[in-house]
């Protein structure tokens, strides 16, 4: 059915100058696995251009050789639809790698042949990593893989990717590969459709001279009885509307003959071919020791609607505990390193005062914001890496899906959302894995009104203070309202902003297996970094600007002392805004000592109880009987109220804006003060109301 | 597992309403360009046959085959892939 011709367009023959692997596959397949055996964990992250979204890339040397290897996110086909398919698509289409690896899973190898004929109608250099051969043994299905090479006319390497197997064949394969020459691939589509196919290539060969794509014309062909957006675009932009017409024209004729879609007939030829090739080169033998079966027995338990469901938060709860419990020791001593030791070594330092001030309350408190993170960022990463690659997350999204269809997302959003109570910060990142722009924004709006672990202690200290015998049940109610405001967030904003449903929920259930170490390492340490590089740049230079305003106001220098003494601070820029929003705050009763608390409090939640001490003039621990005096019950739970809602903090903004962009990060934040004032508003109401 | 088109289904209705533990035969797609594209990449066409392992009725479906491997699909996309039991 395929037939094929050495191509003699060779186009790289200069030694010394990197070549560009891509490697690309399914969802799951293991391309990080195999990204990471060939890069030996040494890879770093860029951005691709225009989009949020990570590129990995990994420079290896093999003899005089140097190689740029590019892990790319997992696609089916060449049909795109998040962000992550659209990348991939782009760079294979754009960039054309001069060698693609494709990572297939030699447990269902069928499918991951579908985007292999893809790969090959492009005319790419193409290798095959044929990855998990271990499980496929076990489970019995034997791949004649001399057959295959022999059929397709490409390099099939077996490995293993989380063990070494293969993986030198794999380096020596590329290196062989650089000289030879593409395999020219052609899939038979059946009379009429090579007919039109012919056709197509011809208009658009005779306007090859404004063609500078690359690629030829029997591949543009394709695309374009498909109906490829991308490839249509394309042409438009060269001002080739005549080849789109024509070519349309042709695919309605044909679409009246078959009284049928071209695009689902040329899938189903490709199917067709795929079907034949499993015909004669995959056996299935009854499974040694079948993890499909482990697999299946497993999630009769795992994805039950009421067991599933509390082993899953029983699953969230430990991976709280521990990431929580377990940090907290290595958390309290960054912070004494960073805010005591360090501090004072250059407070007490010879420096003049206000760069001695700007080094100590300025930039080294941010990076102590930072690194304060860290620990609990690795661990709780490092548990989610865990699960992920365990398969376990896969299934939670399916327990959940029902349940969050109905907020307009789909299942998986709910794990981003379960981690915002940890922190909101590696909530909101772990956006990324959510299949759509749209859902990805509609989470991250939501995730700031989950309760994070640093709005406890407000909620502890005026608990201890105002609520004593109904501690738990006032700090629930905190997490409650969080919960169901961020609800009809959900509700509000599916219907004004990012109108439309999420696309169907299809998502790949991998078998469960056992993770490999080193992976879910590096996985959980990219992230960190990520947060690292690009929040850190941003929490820093907020914290310089916080700093600024508060030595300083309307009357130009205070010093640096503004920090701890109430007076000087009262005079600053901070204290002057403060005032200036008093009357605006005159509903609540709330003087401007509580408003510039707040203020602090963007730069992390907690920093409020502080500030409320340094102003109010009390020892942190003299803090709850000063409020006593100062405070209503009602005007307490008012402030607790606020705090929960009212902005996200600095680490989280600047998470949200690496991730969906500026526009919306001041959108977040503009929505969520309205929400906090109309929240509050209301409990005073309401409250004042009852007592 | 063969993936031809049998003539007149007798018994075909949505993949929503089969009962865990079926095997059933995808007859027809019926949604959007978008859909059918994504669900005829991973191997889900017509003629293909299917084991529905956990179904509740009113929320996404668990299903596999050889080729495609195991796929949870949400309700939405469920009501809309046509079977015939088998
Ligand atoms: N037994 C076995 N497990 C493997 C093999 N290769 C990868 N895995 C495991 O398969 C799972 C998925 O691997 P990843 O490398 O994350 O796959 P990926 O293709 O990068 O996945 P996405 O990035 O989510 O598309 C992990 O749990 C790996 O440890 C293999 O050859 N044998």
């Amino acid at each position: 059915m395929a037939c094929h011709e050495a191509s003699t367009s060779t186009k790289i023959k200069v030694k010394q100058q990197s070549i560009t692997v891509g490697i690309i596959g399914n969802p799951n397949v293991g391309k990080s696995a195999l990204f990471n055996k060939l890069t030996k964990g040494k890879a770093w992250v860029a951005n691709w251009p225009g989009v949020t979204v990570e590129k990995k890339i990994g420079k290896i040397n093999l003899g005089e050789t140097s190689f740029e290897i590019v892990d790319l996110p997992g696609i089916y086909g060449l049909t795109a639809y998040s962000q992550d398919e659209i990348i991939a698509r782009k760079f294979l289409i754009e960039e054309r790698p001069e060698i693609v690896i494709q990572v297939v899973n030699a447990v269902n190898l069928e499918r991951n042949l579908y985007l292999t004929i893809q790969l090959l109608e492009m005319n790419l250099k193409l290798i095959i990593a044929l990855n998990m051969i271990d499980l496929a043994e076990k489970e019995g299905v034997e791949i004649d893989i001399h057959g295959l090479i022999n059929e397709l006319k490409i390099p099939i390497i077996p490995v293993v990717a989380i063990k070494e197997v293969g993986i030198n064949q794999l380096l020596e394969t590329m290196i062989e590969q650089i000289d030879r020459p593409t395999v020219s691939f052609k899939l038979d589509y059946g009379e009429e459709i090579e007919e039109a196919i012919e056709k197509i290539s011809k208009i658009i060969d005779s306007f090859m001279g404004k063609l500078d794509l690359g690629i030829d014309s029997r591949w543009l062909a394709i695309r374009l009885l498909e109906n490829d957006n991308d490839v249509v675009e394309q042409f438009r932009s060269r001002g080739l509307e005549e080849v789109i017409r024509e070519s349309r024209r042709i695919k309605d004729e044909l679409e009246a003959r078959f009284n049928k879609s071209i695009e689902v007939l040329m899938i189903e030829k490709r199917y067709h071919y795929i079907l034949s090739l499993s015909k004669k080169y995959i056996k299935r033998k009854p499974a040694r020791e079948s993890l499909t079966i482990f697999t299946n027995k497993l999630d009769r338990v795992l994805t039950h609607p009421i067991i599933g469901l509390m082993i899953f938060i029983s699953v969230l709860y430990l991976l709280f505990k521990l990431s929580f419990d377990i940090v907290a020791p290595l958390t309290r001593l960054i912070e004494i390193f960073f805010s005591h030791y360090i501090y004072n070594l250059i407070k007490t330092s010879f420096l003049p005062d206000i760069i001695s001030s700007l080094l100590a309350d300025a930039i080294l408190n941010g990076v102590g914001i930072v690194l304060i993170f860290i620990p609990n960022l690795l661990f709780l990463f490092l548990g989610i890496s865990f699960l992920e690659d365990t398969g376990y997350l896969a299934r939670a999204a399916f327990l959940f899906d029902k349940w969050m269809n109905k907020l307009g997302l789909s299942g998986r959003a709910v794990i981003p959302l379960l981690i915002g109570f940890g922190c909101n910060v590696p909530a909101i990142m772990s956006t990324r894995t959510l299949g759509t722009d749209r859902d990805r924004r509609l989470a991250v709006f939501m995730i700031p009104f989950m309760s994070c672990s640093a709005r406890l202690p407000i909620y502890l200290l005026f608990t201890l203070a105002f609520f004593k015998e109904n501690q738990i049940i006032v700090i629930l109610s905190m997490y409650f309202i969080g919960v169901v405001i961020a609800i009809i967030t959900a509700i509000l904003f599916n219907n004004l902003l990012f109108k439309g449903q999420t696309v169907g929920y299809v998502m790949d259930m991998p078998p469960y297996l056992i993770p490999s170490a080193m992976n879910v390492f590096i996985k959980s340490w990219e992230r960190v970094k990520s947060f690292l590089i690009r929040a850190g740049t941003i929490i820093v230079s907020l914290m310089v600007v916080i700093w600024v305003l508060s030595i300083t106001g309307p009357e130009g220098y205070l010093g640096s002392e503004a920090l701890s003494v109430p007076e000087l601070l009262s005079r600053s820029w901070i204290a002057s805004f403060s005032k200036l929003l008093e009357p605006l705050f005159k509903p609540f009763n709330w003087d401007w000592r509580i408003i510039a608390s707040l203020m602090f409090g963007f730069i992390a939640k907690e920093v409020v109880i502080s500030s409320l001490a340094v102003l109010y003039s009390a020892g942190e621990q003299g803090l709850p009987s000063v409020l006593l005096s100062s405070f209503t019950p009602l005007t307490a739970y008012s402030l607790m109220a606020f705090t929960l809602l009212y902005t996200p903090c600095m680490a989280t903004a600047a998470t949200i804006k690496t991730e969906i962009g500026l526009r919306y990060t001041l959108l977040i934040v503009s929505y969520q003060l309205i929400i906090a004032y109309t929240i509050t508003y209301a409990i005073l109401l309401i409250g004042g109301l009852i007592i | 597992m063969g993936y031809d088109v049998g003539d007149k289904p007798l018994n075909v209705s949505p993949l929503s309403n089969i009962d865990e533990g079926k095997t059933v035969k995808i007859v027809k797609i019926v949604g959007g360009r978008g859909l059918i594209k994504r669900l005829y990449e991973i191997g889900l066409l017509p003629g293909a046959e299917i084991q529905v392992l956990r179904n509740s009725k009113h929320g996404p479906v668990i299903i596999r085959n050889n080729v495609s491997g195991t796929f949870s699909l949400g309700f939405g996309v469920a009501k809309k892939i046509m079977v015939e039991v088998m």
